[in-house]
């Protein structure tokens, strides 16, 4: 009966060894619409499967957002140093664009969670 | 004999339903976003007094930001800001590198008292500034208005205008008494610009609230500046990508942590370009222009967020060389993920078990 | 009867109370109720010394129990996955005869750790989970492993209390 039991043994860490290669790549969610906010204020969400243009007016300034290939990014804005425009498009579940200036923020939401990522460090 | 049976199970059964309560307790929460100056802050905080903490820490933003922005003896302010030439006031936030950064003006007769906050930064900002030989600078804030940072015009200045501002830096000139909290410097035109650690020394105020307020399963973001507290509630590892400095790609990878800081420094986050090439707003003290040490972007993973803020900005003007020999005199410290321009990832050993990526990784050891 | 009932229920609380133990360990794997499997160590000795259907009982009653105190639905559907097919599996072992307690115990906890990584996939829909396979699987090893080691022990010392 030992020796059977050994042979289970090995067999489950065959498994095992097979399961670790058998890993996928970490992989994300891509975002289906984005949320933008005003100063912590819901100001609309729009889908990123749709190209579309997006002006944002609001009493700090006004920024155009620019959806286009699954992908949002901010195409005009009028804040002094214009960063927003320089920033990586979301495209992924968590991803943010923040104009500090015009306290407008932009993030890819998705329904399936944020892909397992709880935050991104830039 | 078998009433002790049915007692015996009877005590079995109490203790299981009395463990009931603690089992199905839902973990309340607070999820808050909100611009405290100009930082945009993201806060996941677990725990009954979740909303509370959640007021607590943006008041301690609000505060922090009103202490880093003035002296503590406002009185001295005005009798400085009379004597002084430069017109610059201490400015609204400290929390961007380079935005109305906070100056702290200063004068070689008068020895000036600090407040609380700003006598820790100071000595944080000369302790990091002698451990990296000099690549951590709080002084640049002269240069970086040369440029045109934080928010243009911007411009390359000249080789001349470059020397000449930096006449105005140096954190050699700096006398500091931490016990009395006196400061005084040599060179009467230099200025205290916080900003490369400000966020991290926020995110760590933020933490010893937390703690007060028995918080123990927290992700605090501060503009990119990471620090998690404690793991999720369910015991699982906080998941934190790090930006790729490409905009094309998603992530360097993802990092599963507890109890750690996560500060990145990078080339792509504030910058502007001219004729093609690429200028961004981490300044190399020594030639007071953008740091070109063939890094792209420089991870810290450590327990405090001051000195990971810190070191990453120090790293980065290091290259990658120098960064590994640092790394190798205090391998305790802290752990760091550096991305090339050639695109080589370097990870420190520590780190490679809890970060996945599709990257090839170069470990250091 | 009593006597029948009396030990099930003896059984069954065992069960939870290691079940209740084993949440207290710092067990974190990234996916939210999934569990090493502690309290297949008294299933295993029902199915030793107890008929089938007794053990089964017990087997179903620890399950059931357990959801209800977690609270949390999910956490009942990967107990029940694991712990009915564990359940059913071991039995199957002890039957054939052809392993020691040891080895029954090693395939029932493979067994439901392996259910549980299933009933996650089904329900979570995300093919990152078979991140987390080879160390679930090591997981329900161990603990397979130490269970049956237990189990080994318990036996022969229960053999001699006539209880049974």
């Amino acid at each position: 009966m030992k020796r059977n039991d050994f042979f289970l043994l090995l067999l489950l860490l065959l498994g095992t060894l097979a399961a670790f290669l058998l890993r996928p790549e970490p992989s994300t969610a891509k975002a289906e619409h984005i949320q933008v906010t005003v100063n912590g204020k819901m100001y609309g969400t729009w889908k990123l499967n749709t190209p579309q243009t997006i002006t944002v007016s609001t009493p700090y300034g006004e920024n155009v957002i620019r959806i286009q290939n699954g992908a949002a990014y901010v195409s005009k804005a009028d804040c002094p140093s214009r960063d927003c425009m320089k920033l990586k498009p979301v495209t992924n579940s968590g991803d943010t664009i923040v104009c500090l200036p015009h306290k407008l923020v932009v993030e890819g939401k998705s329904k399936n969670g944020n892909g397992g990522i709880d935050t991104i460090a830039h | 004999m078998f009433k002790r049976f049915y007692f015996f199970l009877l005590f079995l059964i109490v203790c299981a339903f009395s463990g009931c309560s603690f089992l199905t307790q839902k973990e309340p929460n607070s999820i808050r976003d909100f611009f405290a100056m100009d930082t945009y802050v993201k806060m996941i905080l677990y725990g009954p007094e979740a909303e509370k903490a959640a007021d607590a820490l943006q008041a301690e933003m609000m505060r922090l930001d009103r202490q880093l922005s003035l002296y503590s003896e406002t009185s001295d302010v005005s009798r400085l800001h009379q004597q002084l030439a430069v017109p610059s006031l201490p400015g609204s936030s400290s929390f961007q590198q380079t935005d109305a950064p906070r100056k702290e003006l200063l004068t070689q007769s008068h020895a000036i008292l600090l407040s609380e906050d700003t006598a820790e930064l100071l000595t944080r900002s000369l302790n990091l500034h002698a451990e990296t030989n000099g690549a951590f600078d709080i002084t640049l804030s002269p240069v970086s208005t040369l440029w045109g940072f934080p928010h243009g015009p911007f411009r390359v200045p000249d080789k001349t205008e470059i020397q000449a501002t930096l006449a105005r830096t140096g954190m050699e000139t700096i006398r500091w008494d931490n016990r009395t909290r006196q400061f005084s410097a040599d060179n009467p035109a230099i200025t205290l610009d916080f900003g490369g650690i400000a966020k991290g020394y926020a995110a760590e105020k933020m933490a010893a609230i937390l703690k007060k307020h028995n918080i123990r399963h927290a992700l605090l973001n501060l503009g990119g500046n990471v620090k998690a507290i404690g793991t999720k509630p369910d015991r699982s590892l906080w998941r934190v990508a790090i930006q790729h400095p490409d905009a094309k790609t998603d992530y360097l990878g993802v990092l599963s942590v507890s109890d750690k800081s996560v500060v990145t420094s990078g080339d792509y986050e504030r910058y502007f370009e001219k004729n093609k090439i690429r200028y961004h707003h981490i300044l190399d003290p020594r030639t007071g222009s953008p740091a070109r040490s063939g890094l792209r972007s420089a991870t810290i993973v450590c327990e405090d967020c001051t000195l990971a803020d810190g070191l990453s900005t120090a790293l980065f003007v290091l290259g990658p060389e120098a960064a590994i020999s640092f790394w190798q005199k205090h391998k305790e410290q802290f752990q760091f993920i550096l991305f090339t321009e050639n695109n080589t990832l370097f990870i420190t050993e520590k780190l490679l078990p809890v970060f996945e990526t599709k990257l090839t990784v170069t470990v250091v050891r | 009867m009593a006597k029948k009932i009396t030990t099930a229920g003896i059984f069954t609380a065992v069960a939870l109370i290691l079940n209740y133990m084993e949440m207290l360990l710092p067990f974190n794997i990234g996916i939210p109720g999934i569990k090493p499997g502690l309290a297949n160590l008294v299933v295993l000795l029902a199915i030793y010394l107890l008929p089938p259907a007794e053990a089964f009982a017990i087997a179903i009653c620890r399950i059931l129990l357990a959801g209800l105190f977690s609270g949390n639905g999910i956490a009942l559907a990967f107990s029940l996955a694991g712990g009915l097919s564990s359940f059913f599996f071991m039995l199957a072992c002890f039957k054939s005869n052809c392993f020691s307690p040891t080895g029954v115990s090693l395939a029932g906890g493979a067994v439901h750790n392996i259910a549980q990584f299933i009933t996650a996939l089904l329900l979570l829909q995300t093919q990152a989970l078979l991140l987390y396979l080879p160390f679930l699987l090591l997981a329900g090893i161990a603990a397979g492993f130490c269970n049956g080691l237990l189990v080994v022990k318990l036996l022969s010392r229960l053999g001699k209390i006539h209880i049974f």
